[in-house]
């Protein structure tokens, strides 16, 4: 019954993301919510996936959101006055989704069976997690595999593009006289400046 | 097993507070998405799991992608707007000229 408590914790864990102000705090309750989800599904006996969410998440989008905050020396946040006005519009989408993910899948599917888990695995085979997945992974669903693979190089070249500064040096081009007259210029200029 | 799924439903739910509340701050609205993909995660693996369905393993990989994909290119984006504006709030945001 660890499950149980790693699952209550979780909600606990979400109150406090959503409630602190400095952002830092907040980034490092978000790793602790990362490793309990990891764990979770660890305990589920699907490790592949969650080695995945422990490799994904807490090596590469914690850490860059750590740097980024690090980097941009963001202030703390600031309670805004206008805090009552996005409520009504919370609690409506809080009735939608309670009711569109509680209320319609519960009375859609049949959840009055037994829905403990069988360990649905070891009764086909008596192969792990991993071997599964990478059977289907590398098989069946290949091209979706190739697709977000292309996708995490597209985001790749986008922030790179994103975040690249245009090279400060001009390359000289002194092919006509205007533009050797002009450098001779811009150069006494600069040096007389001083 | 389904008191479970209810939880993370309140999980996702916490998310989208956390987007209105913190609507001012960029980068704390972006920890709060990425809360909801977890708690989609979740979600998925969960009823993966009472289905006997190995499909939703393949949609966990595809939110996983989809989700770093997203951070990373918020956070740059964040990064160009605090070199061209030397602060965060969604309030400077609009490049608009009223």
């Amino acid at each position: 019954m660890f499950i149980v408590l790693f699952i209550l914790s979780l909600i606990l864990d979400g109150i406090v993301l959503v409630s602190v102000r400095n952002p830092i705090q907040s980034i490092l309750v978000l790793i602790i919510l990362f490793l309990k989800a990891s764990i979770i599904i660890i305990m589920l006996k699907i490790e592949f996936l969650a080695l995945l969410l422990l490799l994904v998440y807490l090596g590469a989008v914690a850490v860059l959101f750590i740097f980024v905050v690090m980097m941009l020396n963001i202030k703390i946040l600031e309670r805004q006055e206008q805090i009552f006005q996005y409520i009504p519009l919370t609690i409506l989408m809080a009735i939608w989704i309670f009711y569109l993910f509680d209320i319609l899948i519960y009375l859609t599917f049949d959840w009055k069976r037994d829905l403990f888990l069988i360990e649905w695995i070891n009764l086909i085979k008596n192969i792990d997690s991993i071997s599964n997945l990478g059977y289907f992974f590398y098989s069946i669903w290949h091209i979706i595999v190739m697709i977000s693979g292309l996708i995490l190089f597209i985001s790749m070249l986008g922030s790179i593009a994103l975040a690249l500064q245009p090279s400060q040096k001009k390359k000289l081009d002194l092919s006509t006289q205007a533009e050797i007259i002009d450098y001779t210029l811009r150069y006494f200029r600069k040096t007389f400046r001083r | 097993m389904f008191w479970y799924f209810q939880v993370f439903v309140y999980l996702f739910l916490l998310g989208v507070c956390g987007v209105m509340v913190t609507s001012k701050h960029v980068i704390m609205s972006l920890i709060a998405i990425e809360v909801m993909l977890l708690s989609i995660n979740l979600i998925i693996i969960f009823v993966s799991l009472c289905f006997d369905d190995l499909f939703s393993h393949l949609l966990f990989v595809i939110i996983l992608t989809i989700g770093a994909a997203e951070s990373s290119l918020g956070l740059s984006l964040m990064v160009l707007f605090f070199r061209l504006r030397g602060s965060i709030s969604l309030n400077l945001l609009s490049l608009l000229k009223s």
